[in-house]
């Protein structure tokens, strides 16, 4: 861990602290409270926190004046960038894709994206997979543990009519 | 005979399911504890979802198993890859993965799982006899005892677990911070909420728990994309049968090695925080000081995966005990299982083994049914639950895993907001892992974080000379001390052992 790390962590922590700090001050009184006031637990812990931050910042700044300028050909932003935000954006992208066709569909699309990011390749793996895989999901969610399949608004279907008879078969 | 776990054993039994759910978390445990990079406690968050359908025992017993198997389950990879599955299972690989090399990985697995079934076995037998000897203590701890109590759990946590005790203490605060966002339980005004009304009821568990613990793992695989092809091999077995069992001779000198490492274990895991990874080095590392002049120390002695296992799987246990007499967590699995107790509407505390004997008892007798169930898996089909980590890559795995996580969360109150919140902690877990901070710490104060504000609301309510009330009780003083002395010795061995000016 180098002193630049540190230093960068600890002011975004630091940032944060500030935006919560506001909040806290925010926080209005109760005027019929009788102890502690609603906003005291929330500064006493901001302010041991603040206190920590600049403790580290501190330190980290004293550490950076010792440590020789290092050319870090650092990658991790572009594979955060790369990888890491596409998916993220997948589960948004699925849920909003859950909104418009139910449950099924999307399943075996995100599934293949994933599958996909993760450098799976193929037939086998891009479709046959997610299209078994999303009906096993589908089966044992909605099912047997009666999860409330969210209403399409593009593509509307009742699954009572495929779950029914197995429900009361398995008495769930 | 009249002792309370004998109800808990007919309880569990005359439930068929809570026995299924004892069978089936201790398999998942096991696959989940052996395939690297999938943790005991990301195994853990992807149930819980699931714990809200099923009735309290059923869901404690999930979880718990699931808990205590991957601790053994961690030291299959370790043995046979070279790659620790859980990080307790670190210790075990430097003795392990020789022996598989010198084709004798069936030795040592038999004595890793016969040493993970002895320590833990030990651990839970403390906790059934123990844990409600010491309650009736802790049950006469008031408001500023208790409040002590967390202080100095915050204190030891966020100093002891991880590397920097300036990141640890940091990501303490930050998960006590993040616990109180939402209506004041008192005067029920929104704090921290930024006027969004989906924050008023705070930030849910769940959400949390997917996002700092599975989400982000996926997002360091996908960073990480040498290890998603990484391919497995399995090494081949000696043809000797002596090769491929524990021998008397074997369990006769392991033995001295696994009754100590069973005794440190069990007290390091009665402290909060401390936890298995610390366990397993210490208990090697003692294996290891008082070798004899035959050992083979580094090259395959089978004495260290004895005093590693039974070390790291006598934390199991022995980690609940401050989780139900003092309602603090000595580890993330059990922080977890103390959600789930918190789901189901009961209140972790002393007064538990008298408001909730049968679950209690039953959820003890199930930790015993599981240490049965994974030692003859673990005996007979280590082997094969190899062979199947070996055929799975990471790259199919996790897809999979996200998928189920978004599912799981999106079930819990069909929002959307709480896929965002795991996302966002998605984020910060994958932000601390990758820069050092502390997820054990941030977790256990995420789940402590209210409860400490409680006791300390109580406490300056029966005061009359405010904040001194601390220093008017005995007991809250002593605790204060522990927590001054604890971070006192970690400051002192930080500065011994870091260069002048290093942060942390």
């Amino acid at each position: 861990m180098t002193a630049r790390r540190d230093l960068i962590s600890a002011a975004v922590m630091l940032v944060t602290t500030l935006i919560f700090f506001w909040a806290a001050f925010e926080i209005e009184d109760d005027p019929f409270g009788v102890g502690m006031q609603p906003n005291v637990f929330p500064l006493a812990v901001l302010s041991i926190l603040t206190a920590l931050i600049l403790i580290m910042l501190a330190g980290a700044a004293i550490q950076a004046r010792h440590e020789k300028a290092q050319a870090e050909k650092s990658n991790e932003l572009k594979i955060f960038f790369l990888w890491v935000i596409p998916m993220a954006a997948i589960a948004f992208i699925y849920l909003g894709l859950i909104n418009l066709f139910q449950y099924l569909l999307p399943t075996m699309l995100a599934l293949s994206a994933c599958l996909a990011i993760f450098g799976n390749r193929g037939i086998k793996w891009l479709v046959v997979i997610p299209v078994v895989a999303a009906i096993l999901y589908y089966v044992i969610f909605f099912g047997i543990f009666r999860l409330l399949e969210p209403t399409g608004m593009l593509l509307e279907y009742d699954n009572f009519y495929l779950f029914g008879p197995m429900q009361k078969f398995l008495r769930v | 005979m009249d002792h309370p776990i004998f109800e808990g054993i007919a309880t569990l039994f005359s439930s068929g399911w809570a026995v299924f759910y004892a069978i089936l978390g201790t398999t998942i445990g096991l696959l989940a504890g052996a395939t690297p990079g999938l943790t005991a406690s990301a195994a853990i968050s992807m149930i819980i979802p699931l714990s809200f359908y099923l009735d309290p025992l059923s869901a404690l017993v999930f979880v718990y198993t699931i808990g205590k198997a991957a601790s053994f389950g961690g030291s299959i990879p370790a043995i046979l890859f070279n790659t620790p599955g859980t990080p307790q299972a670190s210790a075990t690989q430097i003795e392990g993965y020789p022996l598989t090399r010198q084709g004798k990985q069936g030795k040592a697995l038999k004595m890793a799982v016969t040493a993970s079934a002895a320590g833990d076995f030990f651990s839970e037998c403390l906790l059934i006899f123990g844990a409600a000897f010491i309650a009736i203590y802790t049950a006469r701890m008031g408001p500023p005892e208790i409040f002590a109590v967390y202080c100095t759990a915050f204190v030891i946590i966020g100093s002891v677990i991880g590397n920097s005790i300036i990141r640890g203490l940091i990501s303490t605060m930050l998960g006590i911070l993040l616990s109180i966002i939402g209506l004041d339980p008192i005067s029920s005004m929104p704090r921290l909420t930024f006027e969004v009304n989906y924050l008023e009821t705070g930030i849910g568990l769940v959400p949390v728990l997917l996002g700092v613990f599975v989400v982000s793992e996926i997002f360091i695989q996908i960073a990480d994309r040498g290890a998603l092809g990484a391919e497995r091999m399995l090494s081949k077995k000696s043809d000797v049968p002596e090769d491929n069992r524990v021998t008397w001779r074997d369990l006769r000198r392991s033995l001295p090695v696994m009754a100590k490492s069973t005794g440190m274990g069990t007290i390091i895991g009665m402290l909060p925080g401390v936890g298995a990874s610390a366990a397993c080095f210490v208990a090697y590392a003692e294996a290891k000081r008082s070798r004899k002049p035959e050992d083979k120390w580094g090259e395959g002695e089978i004495k260290g995966v004895a005093a590693a296992e039974a070390a790291n799987n006598s934390v199991s246990g022995a980690n609940i005990i401050p989780l139900l007499t003092l309602g603090i967590p000595g580890s993330v699995s059990a922080a977890l299982l103390g959600g789930v107790f918190l789901i189901h509407g009961m209140n972790i505390g002393p007064k538990i083994f008298e408001t909730d004997t049968s679950t209690i008892y039953g959820l003890f007798a199930a930790g015993l049914l599981c240490i049965v169930t994974y030692f003859i898996m673990g005996y007979w089909g280590s082997d094969i639950i190899g062979r199947i980590i070996a055929k799975v890559p990471v790259r199919v795995i996790y897809p999979f895993i996200f998928i189920t996580s978004i599912v799981a969360v999106y079930a819990l109150r069909n929002t959307l907001f709480d896929v965002m919140v795991m996302c966002l902690f998605g984020f910060v877990g994958y932000f601390f892992k990758k820069f050092d901070y502390s997820l054990p710490a941030f977790i256990i104060a995420f789940i402590l974080g209210p409860g400490a504000e409680r006791a300390l609301r109580q406490a300056l309510l029966l005061s009359e000379d405010g904040p001194m009330i601390f220093l008017e009780r005995p007991l809250a003083i002593f605790f204060i001390l522990l927590a001054v002395v604890v971070i006192s010795v970690r400051i002192y061995q930080t500065i011994k052992q870091k260069p002048q000016g290093a942060p942390g």
